[in-house]
């Protein structure tokens, strides 16, 4: 048995619409895709889809109160919202250098939580 | 001809990305930034989405920002950092800093001063002037950089892209975001911004409403919303209240020009944009302009190769380069919101920059002899021709028309 | 705790700063009181800061007399105070013959009251005062002496020099008891002498307190609207229509900042600050009626003030059946104008009273220079001042040119709010409406003031600007 889903793509900003077909709990084909990297992201999607987290974590002594951060890859878009929390929980000494370690395997599925700016000590 | 500096006003990504094209030249180039750190408004965009077509890769605005910054250095640029210009006067431009005032004798000059935001008093939303109204970009500061949620309870006004992103951004941060109200019958973002700033949350997005009030004395206790018929007037009956202590506006952005209106470029009224050639020559002879300042692009890698032009460009004009005189005016037919640039020469092809003022689908768009097919062409997009030389066979004036061909 | 005064003030908008500071001048000890959490927060927050000439008042009212008297000592106070003052004269204009005639009615009654220099003007020499106008128009009556100044500003001007020779400033303190004497706040008892009743919207209720019932406070509520400085290129002159009973009709306003300002409605009964729609169309369309080449397309904020009217339409200034307490109240349009003549006024009665000692300082500090501010200030001026304090060379409101030197001063002088920062630097004021520099000036009034951000308000009580810190709070 085999049904169709229409998912927008967010890849980039093209937005494009993708028809993935799923045949028993597998996304088989996709069309409507412009480029190649818009075949994994609609087959995730209608499977289990996973997001980049972009958030912020604390930063001590830094010339920033806040620095941003994003996981190393997509993680599941469920997770997003206990994530960014737990993002906020965790304090780091300034400096940090853009993609920085912060903590690895953030998310238990392999994904690390990367600086995504360079914040220089205060003063 | 001379080792004047070319100065670039701005250290947004227009500015970096200028500043580096000019560098590569091997002119002398100044950038003069009010920040202590370059990147504008990239620093306070922590969202992935930018970079994909400039740096090949998907970046935050952050990560873009610094490494635009260090292209720049690499080639040589010098930065001013927070220093502020007061004036461009001819191509003398005077700044302000710490130090006390300078003028600075320019070869060449690029604005790259950016957009600001409209905020509540252009779009006169009736009601209270409480606390708690702010326009989408500066929550965007407030919640990324400086580490402070807004409010707790909080409706936005307009889709903008800033406002989407800030929709998720303070979703994620621990505020509830009630709803997006949306006057157009479409959102004025990105597709991709609807379905995982909004969609993945399960945020309400109102299309055809707008807000009729603001309550609240001291700080926001809630809106009343409606919907709106064609002419945008609130269909009586349709009203409901919104409880929040916080309404964030994203309805627009306009480009920053009071250093162009200094220097005499003028402007484009409806667009707020300057008037530039297709060098990106501003009607000041030396002075160019790019990126926000001249009209709001969606993504920064286009706004990358328009800056790249107008930086290697002014390095040429610094070092005696005489371009071929723009004589041909670019007239839009009607059917564009805004079209960039305003004159060009006919003798090299011309990129020309366009947003349709309705949606499109299966249309030509067409200049002299030159034609383009677009499958679909939406309002909230901007699109772009290369038109070759030969095609502009009109020298008197060049028109840019829409032809649907369905 | 009780504390022993000469003068209690209450109500710090510009009939009270007015009087706080000309009564400075005088060895006694005042004390002006403020319910709001700055001075001119309540009606003179929404002036349109005109200083009329004076001929708009029949000559028998209280307030003819102290309006054209109020105009020729702004001439005085703007040497002193350094204020922003400038004449750039009143337009009232008429259309047509039957309109001409009434011209001539108010050009006679100025001529009685004093008012200098008045002329009807036609033709050529209209256009040339005016190119804008519209064409309907075939004359005006002329008055240089008129002028347009910072109504907030003024406050904030008279509040400082008053606390420089002494005056105590309380802020936040709402009245809530008024005997013979005493004088209760939210924060404390102040025994005192004199009671001035400057209290705006709630003189009448402040007079009741007293046991005085004897006037009654009707609000009438003005919507007025900014348009960018590009229409300061179309307006020369304060423009006004024929008057209405009720007002002196819609204006058109060139603000001494370089803005034009446009109303107000006069909305009987309404005391809120709510804008409203229809309001402002109307507004526009008579506008255009004027200047026809105002548009929509200008308008960069609007805000709402409220008039204090007083049974009687006059104002009520003199002293009552309670001793010591005088009423200075029904202090609307041209309130501002009169102000300082206002202020002599209290002077006059309390002398005639002659039951307090009026001896003039010997110290008094009349002259006070405005502190330097970056928009106004030419290349070298500037130069020297960053030479002296580098926070000039940061510019915090691009649109304005406000230097954080200027944000610093203000909080410094008692702004304790960001409504306090922007009114006295205009910080926040221009194109982008504060979307780029709040954030900045939050900080800096944080660092100034030794308290959170999250404490900061935009005009006191129950206004805080933030809800959350996210790095300190759990």
């Amino acid at each position: 048995m085999s049904e169709q889903h229409v998912v927008t793509c967010t890849v980039c900003p093209n937005g494009c619409e993708i028809t993935v077909t799923v045949e028993n709990g597998q996304a088989v084909s996709v069309s409507g895709n412009r480029c190649k990297r818009g075949e994994p992201y609609a087959k995730a999607e209608v499977v289990n889809p996973v997001r980049t987290l972009t958030a912020l974590v604390r930063l001590n002594g830094g010339e920033c109160a806040m620095c941003p951060v994003k996981t190393s890859r997509p993680v599941f878009k469920k997770d997003l919202k206990a994530l960014a929390e737990k993002a906020l929980s965790i304090t780091v000494d300034a400096p940090v250098r853009c993609g920085d370690v912060l903590v690895s395997d953030f998310d238990g599925n392999g994904a690390d939580l990367l600086a995504a700016r360079s914040i220089g000590a205060k003063g | 001809m001379t080792d004047k500096p070319v100065v670039i006003v701005g250290g947004g990504p227009a500015g970096l990305i200028a500043a580096t094209a000019a560098a590569e030249q091997g002119a002398n180039v100044i950038l003069v930034d009010r920040e202590k750190h370059a990147g504008g408004i990239l620093n306070q965009c922590i969202h992935t989405g930018f970079g994909l077509a400039f740096y090949k890769e998907e970046l935050t605005g952050p990560e873009f920002a610094e490494r635009a910054a260090a292209s720049a250095l690499v080639k040589g640029v010098k930065f001013m950092n927070e220093t502020s210009v007061l004036s461009v006067s001819g191509k003398t431009v005077s700044v302000i800093n710490e130090h006390g005032v300078s003028d600075i004798d320019a070869g060449a000059v690029v604005l790259c001063t950016g957009c600001r935001e409209r905020p509540r008093g252009a779009l006169h939303i009736p009601g209270t002037r409480p606390a708690g109204v702010y326009t989408a970009g500066l929550a965007q500061k407030l919640v990324n950089i400086a580490g402070f949620l807004p409010g707790k309870r909080i409706v936005i006004l307009g889709s903008g892209d800033i406002g989407l992103i800030m929709a998720r951004r303070l979703t994620l941060e621990g505020a509830e975001v009630l709803a997006v109200v949306e006057v157009m019958p479409a959102p004025g973002g990105l597709r991709r911004n609807i379905v995982q700033c909004l969609d993945d949350f399960g945020i309400p997005l109102y299309l055809s409403h707008t807000v009729t009030d603001i309550r609240g004395k001291n700080r926001v206790e809630g809106v009343t919303i409606a919907k709106v018929d064609e002419k945008f007037n609130p269909v009586e009956g349709t009203s409901f209240d919104l409880d929040c202590d916080t309404l964030l506006l994203s309805v627009g952005l306009i480009p920053e020009n009071e250093i162009a209106e200094t220097a005499g470029a003028e402007i484009d009224p409806a667009s707020n944009g300057m008037l530039v050639d297709e060098n990106l020559m501003t009607t000041v002879d030396g002075v160019f302009g790019c990126g926000n300042a001249l009209h709001v692009h969606n993504l920064v890698d286009d706004l990358a190769v328009e800056a790249a032009q107008a930086g290697k460009n002014a390095a040429l004009y610094a070092a005696g380069h005489v371009f071929a005189p723009c004589t041909i005016p670019v007239v839009n037919d009607g059917a564009f919101g805004n079209v960039v640039p305003a004159r060009v020469s006919g003798t090299q092809p011309a990129v020309i920059r366009f947003r349709v003022r309705r949606p499109q689908k299966g249309a030509a768009v067409s200049v002299g002899t030159f034609s383009k097919r677009f499958a679909h062409l939406q309002p909230n997009t901007m699109e772009s021709v290369t038109v070759p030389a030969d095609a502009f066979t009109d020298k008197k004036e060049a028109v840019l028309c829409l032809n649907n061909t369905l | 705790m009780k504390k022993l005064y000469d003068i209690v003030i209450i109500g710090a908008g510009i009939a009270g700063s007015a009087i706080a500071r000309e009564l400075s001048r005088y060895d006694l000890k005042i004390a002006l009181l403020e319910k709001e959490a700055d001075a001119a927060f309540g009606v003179s927050k929404a002036n349109s800061g005109i200083v009329h000439a004076g001929f708009h008042s029949a000559p028998g009212m209280v307030k003819s007399r102290l309006c054209v008297r109020g105009n020729y000592l702004y001439g005085e106070l703007k040497d002193e105070l350094d204020l922003p003052f400038e004449r750039k004269g009143e337009l009232m204009i008429a259309r047509g013959a039957e309109d001409e005639e009434k011209l001539e009615f108010f050009l006679k009654q100025g001529n009685q009251l004093g008012v200098p220099d008045l002329k009807i003007v036609r033709g050529e020499e209209l256009r040339r005062l005016e190119p804008q106008l519209s064409d309907e128009i075939t004359a005006a009556l002329y008055a240089p002496s008129a002028g347009v100044i910072n109504p907030y500003e003024t406050v904030y001007r008279f509040v400082q020099n008053a606390m420089q020779n002494g005056v105590e400033f309380f802020p936040d303190s709402e009245v809530v008891a008024v005997a013979e004497g005493i004088v209760e706040t939210t924060e404390q008892t102040f025994e005192t002498k004199y009671i001035i009743n400057a209290a705006g919207l709630n003189a009448a209720k402040i007079a009741e307190m007293a046991g005085l019932h004897t006037f009654d406070i009707k609000p009438r509520k003005g919507q007025e609207y900014l348009l960018d400085r590009k229409a300061s290129a179309l307006v020369n002159h304060v423009i006004f229509p024929l008057p209405s009973k009720t007002s002196k009709g819609i204006l058109v306003i060139p603000t001494l900042d370089g803005t034009v300002m446009i109303g107000p409605s006069a909305e009987d009964g309404r005391d809120d600050d709510t804008t409203t729609n229809d309001v402002f169309d109307a507004i526009l369309a008579s506008t255009r009626t004027i200047i026809p080449s105002i548009t929509p397309k200008l308008l960069i904020s609007a805000f709402a003030g409220v008039r204090p009217v007083a049974t009687g339409d006059d104002f009520i200034i003199g002293p009552t059946g309670v001793k010591g307490f005088i009423n200075v109240a029904g202090i609307q349009s041209p309130g501002l104008t009169a102000a300082p003549a206002i202020a002599e006024a209290v002077v006059a009665i309390l002398k005639k009273n002659g039951d307090l000692l009026l001896n003039k300082k010997s110290d008094f500090i009349a002259y006070v220079p405005r502190h330097p501010k970056a928009r106004t200030m030419g290349k070298e001026d500037l130069s020297r001042s960053v030479a002296l304090d580098p926070h000039f060379g940061k510019l915090v409101c691009r649109c304005e040119h406000v230097s954080e030197a200027e944000i610093r001063q203000a909080v410094r002088e008692g702004a304790s709010t960001l409504d306090g920062i922007k009114l006295r630097t205009r910080a926040g004021m221009g194109r982008c409406q504060g979307g780029f520099c709040t954030y900045r000036i939050l900080e800096i009034m944080a660092e100034e003031l030794g308290v959170p951000m999250t404490e900061l308000t935009k005009k006191g009580a129950n206004s805080a600007l933030l809800a959350k810190d996210l790095k300190n709070d759990r």
